[in-house]
């Protein structure tokens, strides 16, 4: 076969190309910042999950109630921090700070943590109603003083659970519960599931 | 078939049975090279342009491919350096009210306000806005459905160029200094103080409260009087109406009970009075059985039509005779004297005014006179067949198209006939007519009148634009409205009426607003605001309400009480509770009409319409028509489906809505017949000039087959100067065309010359955009044929029809749901109103003129419009196409990086985060459905448009494909809903956009795995047939052949003709 000075240009540049693109997935690998694992910014108030949801053992539902009806499980309004803090611990600076926003009819400005991209339809809902606990996703809120992204949130890790690999056991005994050892894909995978 | 159309020449030419454009009847296109490359590609337009000026562009000695190379690597480091994405807020509710989930959908009952009609809507509601309308399905008028205006009646509510605050200025200037509300109200309300003459010109009310709040607070001065003006309303009919039968309204018509309707003129299914509620009536009385063909000669109506334009109506009729306009009148009087003078039948056969009104009427005379095909005969043969079918026929007429001398004559005669067949008081009737009886130009002409002579003191227009809506010139209404001294204009845009107020008041749109509505007498339907108000405006009757206030009239208790609007509205629906005797509360009534939507009086489903008395003396008043010098020119205006008289123009969804007959968008165009554009010397996109009395106009010519040779047309609406950046100078504006001849103007029947300028205007046409290589797609047969065997598309087109095909494909295996959709060919009629229920539905973007010109338009559904027959006597067939989401899709196996796929539930899965835009899948899909985003096109939503974006479906960026997705969201939701019923999708909670709709339920959707299904019931009838089965691409949608009912003797002729041309 006769080999030309272009062509061996040509396997020059994809073989540049290959190289450029193992690099770019190896740093998405070593730096996680990529799919904003860890991420854990600073809050206008610093509500502490660990206070709250550990300490207290208020059920996540209280506040996030639109978990199980919706798509999104919506940080609360106000008025649901007032139902307790209308007299709860009235001497925070912070709590003032809510009330007087609440006063003021002003929300406030939560620091958005975890976000998917446009074009993923993630319904909190259906995963609610088939017993995905909150914190298979959103790890030991309970534990944390300053909420941070503990999944990587990837299609990958998705995709995972769906498939049945990394599914919690009393989702999977949900899904099969006439298994003694229930396994198996537990959610669909079309690409519309979750991409329309 | 067809498909060897001119390529060998030898062989006698055979013209394809379907085709989109007189052109393809002409050996010699065929025989065009040009042609041949360009229907044989499977683009109609290459992206060249963008190319070619990447090519042009200096980039400093690199070649365009390495540019772009280094571009590519340029714009992956750009990424990697940043891979924190933005810090985006959440920020909820302080207090979040009860019944908003973010997230979830609410519904509120409403009333659509686009036309005078006043259907019952629902808008669907997320965060707070209205994101999408559909029909109440308790209304009695729509029933669930919604025309395209309505529809697209949404995207106004967000118009950026709407008026966003009040302003004050001087007459003949359209802007003016921006002052507050309290403000204006003190302004005014000092001189409506000192004014006694007070005329408040509004365009048709169909509200009952609203009406009375504008009587009352008349009623306050001296000389208070309301005056109705609207183009578009058909005051003729009423007017008619009262000579006849001696009551001024506009009645009801039953075109579901009607076995034989004659339109003179009307297009009672595209925009003549309640188009939605006639549409569906009219599709009932069509429905069709393949398991008992012979039921349907006793249930399938006929229509039969005569227009000087090609109407949608025109489209569906069984037998459509063009005329030219102002012919409509004689025509009828043909058919009426041949009732009841030649042939003595019905009860006028003896009454001698009758007789002497029809004499001179001859059918022999007319139709020698108009040149009717058919001749005498045919009026002959059609008085005949009207009096068979007395007592469940309908004739109907008018329209602006027949708005000439004759129109209010034409109705009479109407009346005649409809009285004389026995159809008054069966399929048409005096009682439970609508509730506003039709307005003309009288009382516009009368109040210009007094205007001039100065005996105004103060004019508040509202809802009407008679400075563009008349000819504004000849009516001298411009210089009659600098003689009035106060002139408040309370309108939505700052319009080319507002141009002559000394005040201009941002008025609400209909969804921020409260209100109510009646269809028709005993029917009553409310409206209430689906959000808050976006600007600073406020509500014409929360105004009237407070100059009445501030100037202190004396008025009735109930509108000085009134603490608001939203007060006065609920003290009227208080009374109709009383006179209903409804024994629970007054609330409890309230909130169940809030959420019905709609309340039906009780008498009015007891009242039973019975016939009146026709006056003779109307028909003898009738004075007789010259009719105009053969071969003459004539023109006639037409609203179109799209614009109407042009209030709306500044919606780029209806600008953009491809014309059901012509398939041009953006523009209007003069429809001149294939003969007459032969005889002048014509073609297609030619500009020429045309003068009528001493106006001259610029317009662009279309060639429309079926279009009588001395008739041409051109719709109203379009070249608005003040609406918007969308809707300011898009087309020509006809309205000076319009004759104002004393207390009437006239719309058609125009004399007109014609000049060619030598200049070209590429009108946006979709038309060929999609053409393929000819292969038969659609079918059509006559009612006799199908009775006769109702599988009768597998002889007449058996391409369309192949059972099993051997394929080394595994098939695929649907265990669960398998979604798929009938489409009946035969019901739809072409109205478009799901083209934009889908691009409401998902976020689909306008692409503007130039880029439908370019045949980009995205439109995830369009109408494919198939003529067949002569170029004189065209007869019309409409395919809705979109995503067959076949079995075997070709889209599918060419996609390099697997974005589009199957799911397992039979849907074809786009995916747009994959897409590379290689466009192959575009390539090889026959059905032409793929749209690709040349362009970012959502950046082109300005400001507030962007809220009315649907969340649930994602915005597409540029280098993507997308299609038909049978509104996948819609499906997520059903199984969501069903999975927390545990249940399984019921067919009646899953309706895609373009199925909620549709007028005539031409489209079914459903689960095709389930046999009790509608539409598993369908596929199993045998006029079900799928577009290019013969491709074996199996698709999830199929179509229902469509059946004329006509008698076709020829049709047997005509295959025995076409098969020996074959041999």
């Amino acid at each position: 076969m006769l080999t030309s000075r272009s062509s061996q240009l040509k396997y020059g540049i994809i073989f540049g190309a290959l190289v450029v693109v193992l690099a770019i997935v190896g740093l998405m690998a070593v730096f996680p910042t990529a799919t904003n694992q860890g991420y854990a910014p600073e809050q206008p108030i610093p509500f502490s999950h660990r206070l709250h949801a550990g300490q207290y053992k208020m059920a996540c539902l209280y506040c996030h109630s639109n978990a199980e009806r919706s798509m999104h499980a919506t940080v609360p309004s106000l008025n649901i921090c007032m139902n307790c803090h209308s007299i709860v611990k009235g001497d925070s600076p912070y709590i003032q700070k809510m009330k007087k926003a609440f006063a003021e009819g002003k929300p406030i400005e939560w620091v958005r943590i975890h976000e998917l991209p446009d074009f993923v339809y993630f319904p909190h809902k259906r995963h609610v109603a088939k017993g995905v606990a909150c914190q298979t996703c959103h790890g030991p809120v309970q534990e944390m003083d300053r909420v941070y992204q503990y999944a990587p949130l990837t299609m990958g890790w998705c995709m995972e659970c769906h498939r049945g690999e990394t599914t919690p056991r009393n989702v999977l005994q949900n899904v099969y519960p006439q298994m003694k050892n229930p396994q198996g894909p537990v959610a669909p995978v079309n690409c519309n599931t979750c991409h329309y | 078939m067809n498909k060897n159309s001119g390529k060998d020449e030898t062989s006698t030419f055979v013209p394809p049975r379907h085709w989109l454009g007189p052109e393809e009847l002409e050996a010699s296109y065929w025989a065009d090279p040009q042609v041949a490359e360009k229907r044989s590609q499977e683009f109609y337009e290459k992206p060249v342009e963008l190319i070619d000026a990447i090519d042009k562009t200096d980039t400093q000695g690199l070649a365009r491919r390495e540019f772009l190379t280094i571009m590519g690597a340029s714009m992956a480091m750009a990424t990697l350096s940043c891979a924190r994405r933005p810090v985006h807020k959440i920020i909820p509710h302080v207090v979040r009210p009860e019944e908003v989930v973010p997230g979830v959908s609410s519904y509120y009952a409403s009333t659509c306000k686009e036309c005078s009609v006043g259907c019952g809507i629902l808008t669907k509601n997320r965060e707070g806005r209205p994101i999408k309308l559909e029909g109440n399905s308790e209304h009695p008028a729509n029933r669930g459905a919604l025309c395209a205006q309505g529809q697209a009646s949404l995207l106004n509510l967000y118009d950026p160029d709407r008026l966003q605050a009040p302003y004050s200025k001087s007459k003949g200037q359209l802007s003016g200094t921006e002052i507050s509300w309290e403000t204006a109200d003190a302004q005014i309300a000092q001189k409506l103080k000192a004014s006694g003459r007070v005329r408040v010109l509004t365009g048709t009310v169909n509200s009952p409260s609203t009406q009375r709040l504008i009587n009352e607070f008349l009623g306050g001065f001296k000389d208070g009087k309301h005056v109705v003006y609207d183009p578009l309303s058909l005051g003729e009919i009423s007017d008619a109406q009262e000579a006849s039968y001696g009551t001024n309204v506009t009645p009801k018509y039953y075109f579901d009970k009607a076995e034989f309707v004659v339109s003179f003129g009307a297009d009672f299914l595209g925009n003549w009075l309640s188009p939605v509620e006639h549409s569906r009536d009219w599709g009932q009385g069509r429905r069709l059985d393949s398991k008992n063909p012979a039921n349907a000669a006793l249930r399938f109506s006929k229509l039969v039509v005569f227009e000087s334009i090609f109407s949608v109506t025109g489209a569906n009729a069984d037998e459509r005779y063009p005329v030219r306009p102002g012919d409509e009148y004689r025509l009828a009087m043909a058919l009426a004297y041949e009732l009841i003078v030649s042939k003595k039948l019905s009860r006028f056969a003896s009454d001698s005014a009758v007789i002497a009104a029809l004499q001179g009427y001859k059918p022999e005379v007319i139709a020698a006179e108009i040149g009717i095909e058919g001749g005498a005969e045919k009026i002959r043969a059609l008085a005949e067949q009207l009096w068979r079918s007395r007592g469940k026929g309908l004739v109907v007429g008018g329209g602006i198209s027949t708005r000439n001398s004759s129109a209010h004559a034409l109705q009479v005669v109407v009346n005649l006939l409809n009285s004389a067949l026995e159809n008054e008081g069966v399929t048409v009737a005096g009682a439970g007519v609508f509730a506003q009886p039709g307005s003309t130009y009288a009382g516009l002409a009368a109040l210009i009148e007094e205007m001039r002579a100065g005996r105004v003191d103060a004019l508040i227009v509202h809802r009407t634009n008679p400075a563009f809506t008349t000819p504004r010139t000849a009516t001298g209404l411009e210089e009659a409205m600098k003689k009035v001294s106060l002139v408040v204009s309370v309108a939505d845009h700052a319009d080319e009426t507002s141009r002559f107020a000394d005040y201009v008041l941002a008025d609400h749109h209909y969804l921020e607003n409260w209100g109510d509505g009646s269809a028709w007498h005993g029917v009553y339907s409310l409206q209430q605001p689906a959000i808050a108000p976006l600007y600073s405006t406020r509500a014409f009757e929360d105004t009237l309400i407070a100059w009445a206030k501030g100037a202190q009239l004396k008025v009735s208790s109930r509108l000085s009480g009134a603490a608001d609007w939203h007060a006065y509205l609920m003290d009227c629906w208080n009374e109709i509770h009383q006179s209903e005797h409804i024994p629970s509360g007054f609330q409890q009534f309230w909130e169940t009409c809030l959420r019905d939507g709609v309340y039906t009086a009780k008498a009015n489903s007891s009242t039973k319409a019975s016939a009146r008395a026709f006056r003779s003396a109307s028909v003898s008043a009738l004075t007789k028509f010259a009719p105009a010098a053969e071969n003459e020119m004539r023109l006639a205006l037409y609203e179109s489906i799209a614009l109407g008289d042009g209030t709306s123009a500044n919606n780029p969804w209806l600008q953009e809505f491809p014309d059901p007959i012509s398939s041009i968008t953006w523009d209007n165009y003069l429809n001149i017949g294939v003969a007459a554009a032969k005889r002048l010397g014509l073609a297609e996109n030619d500009v020429v000039e045309i003068q009528s009395a001493d106006v001259a106009l610029q317009l662009p010519v279309h060639i429309q087959p079926g279009m009588h040779p001395a008739s041409a047309s051109v719709a109203i609406g379009y070249g608005r100067r003040s609406v918007g950046k969308v809707g300011n100078l898009a087309g020509v504006d006809v309205f000076p065309l319009v004759k104002a001849q004393g207390n009437e103007l006239v719309y058609a029947g125009l004399p007109m010359a014609l000049t060619k300028t030598g200049k070209f205007y590429k009108l946006a046409a979709t038309q060929y955009h999609t053409a393929s290589e000819n292969r038969p797609i659609i079918n059509d047969i006559s009612l006799a044929q199908f009775i006769k065997n109702p599988g009768a598309v597998n002889e007449t087109e058996p391409e369309l029809k192949l059972k099993e095909i051997p394929t080394i494909f595994p098939r695929h295996d649907y265990k669960g749901y398998r979604w798929g959709m009938s489409i009946d060919l035969t019901q739809c009629f072409g109205c478009g109103a799901c083209v934009i229920a889908c691009q409401a539905e998902n976020n689909i973007p306008v692409v503007g003129r130039e880029q439908v010109r370019n045949s980009r338009q995205m439109h995830w559904i369009r109408i494919d419009r198939y003529f067949s027959g002569t170029p004189e006597k065209p007869e019309v067939v409409f395919q809705p196409m979109l995503c067959q989401h076949c079995e075997n899709a070709p889209c599918e196996t060419v996609c390099p990086v697997l974005a589009t796929v199957h799911d397992d539930e039979g849907l074809n899965v786009q995916v747009y985060n994959r897409c590379v835009g290689t466009r192959y899948c575009q390539n090889n899909c026959p059905y032409k459905v793929r749209r690709f985003n040349f362009f970012d096109h959502w950046k082109s939503y300005e400001g507030s448009m962007n809220l009315a974006w649907n969340p649930d479906v994602t915005v597409r960026s540029r280098g993507i494909m997308e299609k038909c997705t049978f509104c996948v969201q819609r499906i997520r939701d059903a199984k969501d809903q069903a999975k927390d019923a545990g249940t399984l999708v019921e067919e009646s909670s899953l309706k895609t956009a373009c199925q909620q709709t549709c007028p005539t339920d031409a489209i079914v959707f459903g689960d095709i795995n389930n046999p009790a299904t509608k539409v598993s019931h369908r596929n199993d009838e045998q006029r079900t047939f799928r577009a290019l089965e013969v491709l074996n691409t199996r698709p999830a949608v199929s179509y229902m052949t469509k059946v004329r009912n006509v008698e076709r003797a020829e049709t047997q002729e005509a295959n025995e003709a076409k098969e020996g041309a074959h041999s």
